[in-house]
């Protein structure tokens, strides 16, 4: 029996279900994260940073007041 | 904080040269892109010449436009929004340029070889391996210098452009690596690994997650810098933007096995690409809105600025081409789009819409603050670009459109007496010449938009200054990652009385590990990384190693020496191009084209050769069909044998000789890759010529020329073979079956 014989006696069907249920889980972890309430000041600050080619979005002016306290 | 302040500069010189680059490779893309529409729609641009066929064009093409336009367009765009999006200078000068030149070089290289048949024939990978191997090395270095700069940014958070650009760097290395892994037949052949069925679930992994990963993700990314700057507002939702990303990444991996519904593919396989699919539809809208709103309370902006305007296009066409994509991957839906010319619209209007308009607006966008001019040379100009681009999609797409239902429906239709409508395939080809016509309108107008931008571009780097002066920077390093998230463990438990175990599952379920590897870029390329390769092996492992997914059928033997050979000239020929090998289990098609392909059929075909296009019929059961003799006027001269045909004529294989010497080491690579090659081991040449010798008789005998030793007895030897195996009698255990190849013990 080949390898492909072994791999077909050893029942991996259920491994690709598993690793989809794995997968979604990690995804609702992070769309959970994302939207947090918490998280809200912070990301929206990051979302300035193109605006600004020279400055790091924290040390620039005006921008004080949305930093995460 | 820290007190000590860096001085930087970004380096322009890289980011110029890559934009000169992508107007240059455009336009070679684009003008051959319309050649090849000129000779669907008259055969005779064809010139008879073995470099000019259609099938040999088509490659140079796709790769040009996907690999040098597009990918000259994505270095550029990285380049200049990363170093900004860092607030760092590109990790090495060196690397970039070493970057430029080498890529350029493989360019070139393609170009030089795929008119001459030099080809692994495998779509959007047709490549060759000394050129695989450059390309691998050459995205090894794009890869340093990328998260070199990451690592010495001066900005603590990274942007989600700078995610999409690493997804794309990982993932295109990991795609182009398990792809192309071959055993080497020659210094300019190769055969794939895998077979038949296996060979295709990769070649469509790739093929599908190449369009995900080199021309979406990387655009994406470039379209949350360069709109936000365009429209000087920030995108529309930041946290839209890393929803849309993630989903992405998580979800096109699995959605491959859609390029090849109905075909031998094991169902579930197809139907979890269907699945995976549709779920794309809910981020790429996201997306697509994301990048709309961003334009809210601007949109007189768009009416003034031609670079808005490309945007807002090319976004547009982001969303119909991400709705139809699901949408075509749906079965039912894709039983009549695939293998007509649906496909190409939907590619097109990908293509033309999304990837190259985003690259209008970005080299519009680019030019006035690279060459240091304040403004673009002309904005008329960009106008007339926009508004002469976007009519010749509109006429490409829908004249394609029309002419994918209008041939699919006549493939499947039937008459009152359950008979196929329209038998004789060339009817259905000649119903859609004008529609070809149409599209070669639509392509010459976007090709004159090409080099109008190209002149515009031209028109403002002459208009530079004499010296360019980069603005000087001033940024503190990072230091260690401090942030607010890290109180020590000890110090908060006290202070709370909290147990270390309690602070450690708070410290999860807050998910601050989320945010420091947000900020880590190896950890975060590791994540990215893991995701794509755990998705991609769950996906494709089954089908490696689960024996019951391809029956096997005792009567597929491998080919002969001379057949093999012959199938090597298919190859070359990029017969695939128009041609499938996948006969589907639909009664309209097992009607036209006899019983359909089977999974065990295909085991010894290195590479597989299913196709995704009829341009002409399937060849999977045109073994036995017809005599020699038809197969050498045809080749010959399709037009004597069927009137009104498209095909090209290859009178250059009444010319070249058989190489008899080059089979034997196909044979070997073949042998090496576990095809039972028996006494074909030692004798390939000899058995080539004797089963030639044969042919050459036969032909001779149904009253056809003298064709000794010419390369159309190899390819008539191979045509005559093709999906008869299934129809033998099995082979007995002894090995004295009709097939001399066959007596090796399995």
């Amino acid at each position: 029996m080949g390898l492909s014989g072994i791999m077909g006696k050893a029942g991996l069907e259920i491994y690709p279900q598993i690793g989809l249920i794995i997968f979604l889980a990690v995804f609702a972890g992070v769309v959970w994260n994302t939207f947090r309430k918490g998280r809200k000041a912070e990301l929206e600050e990051a979302g300035r940073i193109p605006l600004d080619d020279f400055t790091p979005v924290h040390e620039r002016e005006g921008d004080r007041d949305e930093v995460t306290p | 904080m820290s007190t000590k302040v860096e001085t930087f500069q970004y380096d322009d010189d890289i980011v110029r040269k890559f934009v000169g680059a992508t107007l240059l490779w455009g336009a070679v893309a684009m003008l051959v892109g319309v050649i090849i529409a000129i000779q669907l729609a008259w055969p005779a641009a064809n010139l008879d010449l073995p470099y000019t066929t259609f099938g040999r064009l088509r490659p140079l093409h796709t790769n040009a436009a996907i690999f040098a336009f597009a990918g000259n367009a994505v270095f550029a765009a990285v380049y200049y929004s990363s170093q900004r999006l860092l607030k760092a200078r590109l990790f090495s000068d060196k690397l970039s340029q070493a970057h430029f030149w080498g890529w350029q070089g493989i360019i070139v290289s393609a170009a030089l070889t795929l008119p001459f048949g030099i080809t692994q024939s495998r779509e959007y990978a047709e490549l060759e391996w000394p050129i695989d191997l450059a390309i691998a090395a050459v995205w090894v270095i794009f890869a340093i210098n990328f998260f070199g700069t990451i690592a010495k940014r001066r900005e603590r958070h990274i942007y989600v452009a700078i995610w999409f650009y690493i997804a794309t760097v990982i993932t295109v290395a990991i795609l182009h690596i398990f792809n192309n892994i071959w055993v080497i037949a020659g210094p300019t052949k190769s055969y794939s690994v895998y077979a038949g069925v296996q060979d295709a679930f990769m070649q469509w992994w790739y093929g599908h997650n190449a369009v995900a990963f080199f021309l979406t993700t990387p655009f994406l990314g470039l379209m949350y810098y360069y709109l936000p700057k365009a429209a000087n507002r920030p995108v529309f939702s930041y946290r839209l933007s890393i929803l849309h990303f993630w989903s992405l990444v998580f979800i096109y991996i699995w959605a491959g096995p859609h390029h090849l519904h109905y075909t031998a593919l094991p169902e579930w396989a197809s139907t979890l690409g269907m699945l995976f699919s549709v779920m794309l539809w809910m981020p790429s809208w996201g997306g697509m809105i994301n990048g709309l709103l961003t334009l809210r309370g601007a949109w007189n902006k768009v009416a003034r600025d031609p670079v808005l305007k490309f945007f807002v296009v090319g976004i547009t066409f982001y969303g119909m081409s991400t709705f139809e994509g699901p949408l075509l991957s749906i079965k039912s839906v894709n039983s009549l789009s695939h293998y007509t010319d649906w496909t190409i619209a939907h590619v097109h209007s990908g293509a033309l819409g999304w990837n190259g308009f985003m690259t209008f607006g970005l080299v519009y966008w680019l030019a006035p603050r690279i060459f240091q001019t304040k403004e673009l040379y002309s904005k008329k100009l960009a106008e007339a670009h926009f508004w002469i681009g976007t009519i010749g999609i509109l006429f490409y797409i829908v004249a394609i459109y029309a002419a994918g239902v209008t041939q699919g429906l006549m493939w499947r239709a039937f008459d009152e007496s359950g008979r196929l409508a329209y038998p004789n395939f060339v009817e259905t080809v000649t119903e859609i010449i004008p529609m070809y016509w149409v599209r070669v309108v639509g392509g010459v107008m976007y090709l004159v938009g090409m080099f109008l931008a190209a002149g515009n571009v031209f028109m403002t780097w002459r208009n530079r200054p004499e010296k360019y002066e980069d603005p000087i920077a001033e940024a503190p390093p990072l230091g260690e990652d401090t942030g607010p998230d890290r109180a020590p463990v000890p110090a908060l438990a006290a202070a709370g009385g909290m147990l270390p175990t309690a602070y450690k599952i708070a410290y999860f379920v807050e998910a601050k590990w989320h945010r420091i590897w947000e900020r880590k870029a190896l950890k975060f390329s590791l994540w990215v990384g893991a995701a794509v390769i755990v998705a991609s092996l769950f996906e494709i492992i089954p089908t490696f190693l689960i024996k019951s997914n391809v029956p096997t059928i005792a009567s597929v033997q491998p080919y002969q020496p001379l057949e093999l050979y012959g199938r090597d000239i298919y190859l070359a020929e990029g017969c695939y191009n128009c041609h499938s090998q996948m006969i589907r289990p639909f009664r309209a098609e097992t009607e036209r084209y006899g019983e359909y392909s089977k999974p065990g059929e295909f085991v010894y075909d290195h590479p597989f050769q299913w196709g995704s296009r009829r341009i002409g019929p399937d060849l999977h059961r045109i073994g036995g069909k017809y005599s020699h003799m038809w197969h050498v006027r045809h080749m010959k001269n399709p037009q004597d044998v069927v009137d009104l045909s498209i095909m090209p004529g290859y009178p250059h294989m009444f010319d070249d000789d058989i190489d008899y010497p080059a089979i034997q080491p196909r044979v070997d690579a073949m042998a090496m890759l576990g095809v039972p090659y028996g006494k074909a081991v030692t004798s390939a040449e000899e058995m080539a010529r004797a089963q030639a010798e044969q042919i050459r008789q036969e032909i001779i005998a149904e009253g056809g020329p003298d064709l000794k030793d010419k390369d159309i007895i190899a390819l008539i030897a191979y045509l005559q073979r093709l999906g008869t195996d299934i129809f033998k009698a099995p082979p007995n255990k002894e090995g004295s079956s009709e097939s001399p190849t066959a007596s090796v013990v399995r």
